[in-house]
């Protein structure tokens, strides 16, 4: 623990504290880095979803509808869920039951969070686990990145399969989920440092966000 | 045994409800003695989002986001206190009519809590209200948001049933009518008891400029609602064009809306919906495996010892509900007594799903305004000042009248579905 950084003393827009460890400054501009990253993604991905809509509506009102237009619409909120869910764990924006630990003194309250937090990261690394089960990178190199063969060999179809309008591999779709573990690690663990001590809490105002009242 | 431990153990710890959902459906395969399920999981994951019917979610949220920057929330208020302001405690019911009317806008109760507690509370408390009374009818009239169409959660209980969204939104008008008029009600009774304030009072043409001023903000349900009731869009549609819409009346019509905001609209509506969305793929990976071990069916055994009729075992779920509603929020409760309950209901009971569903949603909504968690009474609490404690007191009567709702709607399916026949 570093008695230096102080957990009141927020830093801005995600950045690591520059007096916290090296390999703790280092998660944390990781995870600086990819929320940024997905922050462009959420807007673009939401433009496009409007977009999207918008374009079918116009285009069945003038008689030339696009088949396509419904699968990309819904593959962009299968990419939205995901990479908005590893954000909002770094924005510390998801619901959680706050009822015990309320109740707690500040030092087992404390504890409790870390303990919450490292079940996120337990869970990316699972997560991490089933996807390599999953998508089996080392039978697909084995088959010479031949679909087919890693079909016949294995019986896991899924780098034969094509998304039905698109016609899109969907595996390459399906990459989101491997993604998210990665960079659900990587937040969550950052939120485990700050929890710790180890960093200042860092602050988001690039959000310009509340608290997450607009959804029930 | 062991899935259940570990899920209370984390969910009491702290653990985000989604993870929660996740890490127990681990846990289940871990002592299921089938490891093959570790294959699907991650698919499993992914396909709970891969729907259509939610691509509404985003979008209803973004014209809320829209809607609050394009000054449009103001307008629906000075529209109602020329209909109903200059009555004694008018301003009470210009509270619920107005948020009858944003609600047909806003799909969400706490979002629409927070924007109406700024606006009515100050005025009705500058008009001589108790702040109390102000802030808790304002967080009552708020439940009318996930009631009225558009909604946030018919859209995820839809996804969750398999039922379309159009009819869950449209099964929906009715009690949220039927709510506003008995709200109406107990505010004339305690307007008399009490002796609430008249609204100031306004010439005809004073009222008649204030409504064409406003007029332009009622495109907005018009066009989402009408779209979807008169067949024209379906409700992803809808939502779309109701976002251009409030975009083009904020920007052309009120002036108060900027286009080059656009971007930061999209980041909160992107970020919110995702929690929502998160929720959906965590409750369809924990659905999956209590319908591996079937779980619905062991526990549909034990209810129908109990319940021998589709209205008791309604009544039982409401009471279930209400208590869970207590102490966890709208979508995840949604999330987490769906993928349970429904089943039951249907192939148990032959009770419609979009009956069931508006049910369900009307008992996690009143959960919102139930102590201790109540999450309405602490939004309003926290843009007003108020007590939260104190508010659930002074608005028992609005609370008595929603369970009569309840009750009606669990008695008597037609309420619900009445306009889809």
């Amino acid at each position: 623990m570093n008695a230096a950084t102080s957990p009141q003393r927020p830093a801005n827009d995600g950045q690591a504290a520059r007096a916290a460890a090296w390999p703790v400054r280092a998660v944390l501009a990781i995870s600086a880095f990819i929320l940024r990253i997905e922050r462009l993604t959420i807007i673009a991905l939401m433009a496009l979803l409007l977009a999207l809509i918008l374009l079918n509506v116009v285009t069945r009102y003038s008689g030339s509808s696009i088949y396509w237009v419904d699968e990309s619409a819904v593959f962009s909120v299968v990419w939205l869920a995901f990479i908005g869910g590893s954000a909002m764990t770094r924005l510390r924006l998801d619901f959680a039951m706050s009822m015990l630990t309320d109740k707690l003194s500040p030092a087992w309250a404390g504890r409790a969070k870390v303990a919450a937090g490292l079940c996120v990261v337990g869970f990316a690394v699972a997560l991490a686990a089933m996807c390599v089960l999953w998508l089996d990178p080392l039978g697909i190199a084995q088959a010479s990145f031949d679909p087919k063969k890693f079909a016949a060999a294995s019986f896991n179809f899924i780098y034969t399969e094509r998304t039905q309008t698109l016609g899109w591999p969907t595996w390459v779709l399906y990459l989101i989920v491997p993604i998210f573990s990665v960079t659900l690690f990587f937040h969550a663990l950052a939120n485990v440092l700050e929890d710790l001590r180890l960093s200042a809490v860092a602050r988001f105002p690039s959000f310009k966000l509340g608290n997450s009242q607009g959804i029930n | 045994m062991l899935t259940l431990a570990a899920f209370a153990l984390v969910l009491l710890v702290g653990v985000p409800i989604g993870l929660c959902l996740c890490l127990g459906a681990i846990v289940y395969i871990a002592d299921s003695g089938n490891p093959l399920l570790f294959n699907n999981y991650p698919l499993q994951l992914f396909g709970g989002v891969d729907s259509y019917g939610l691509i509404a979610i985003p979008l209803f949220i973004l014209i809320g986001e829209i809607m609050n920057a394009g000054g449009i929330t103001q307008r629906i208020v000075q529209m109602a206190m020329a209909f109903v302001g200059s009555l004694r405690a008018g301003l009470a019911y210009v509270n619920v009519l107005a948020n009858m009317m944003v609600a047909s806008i806003l799909g969400s109760a706490t979002a629409q809590v927070a924007i109406m507690s700024q606006i009515m509370v100050p005025e009705m408390e500058r008009k001589g209200y108790d702040k109390t009374f102000a802030a808790g009818l304002t967080a009552f009239s708020g439940m009318l948001g996930p009631i009225i169409p558009p909604s946030v959660m018919f859209v995820v209980y839809s996804t969750l049933a398999q039922v379309a969204v159009s009819d869950m939104l449209v099964a929906g008008i009715v009690p949220g009518v039927i709510l506003t008029v008995l709200f109406c009600v107990i505010i004339a009774i305690l307007g008399a008891i009490h002796g609430f304030p008249a609204g100031e009072r306004r010439t005809w043409r004073e009222r008649g400029r204030t409504i064409l001023d406003a007029a332009p903000t009622l495109l907005i349900p018009i066009v989402i609602v009408g779209s979807i009731l008169g067949g024209v869009a379906n409700a992803t549609e809808s939502a779309a064009v109701g976002a251009v819409v409030a975009a083009l009346v904020g920007r052309f019509f009120t002036g108060e809306f900027r286009f080059s905001r656009l971007p930061e609209m999209l980041l909160r509506a992107g970020v919110y919906s995702a929690i929502v969305l998160f929720l959906v793929a965590a409750a369809s990976v924990f659905s999956w495996v209590l319908v591996y071990g079937k779980i619905p069916q062991a526990l549909a055994a034990s209810v129908q010892q109990i319940a021998k009729d589709p209205t008791t075992f309604l009544l039982l779920v409401s009471l279930a509900l209400l208590v869970i509603g207590t102490v966890i929020d709208g979508v995840p409760g949604l999330i987490m007594t769906v993928p349970i309950l429904l089943p039951i209901a249907t192939e148990v009971y032959g009770i419609d799903p979009r009956h069931f569903g508006v049910v369900v949603v009307v008992n996690l909504v009143l959960g919102l305004l139930s102590p201790p968690v109540g999450l309405c009474f602490f939004v309003a609490a926290a843009v007003t000042g108020a007590n939260p404690g104190r508010m659930f007191v002074v608005t028992a009567p609005f609370f008595a009248v929603a369970c009569v709702v309840l009750l009606l709607l669990c008695l008597y399916p037609s309420l619900s579905l009445v306009l889809l026949k």
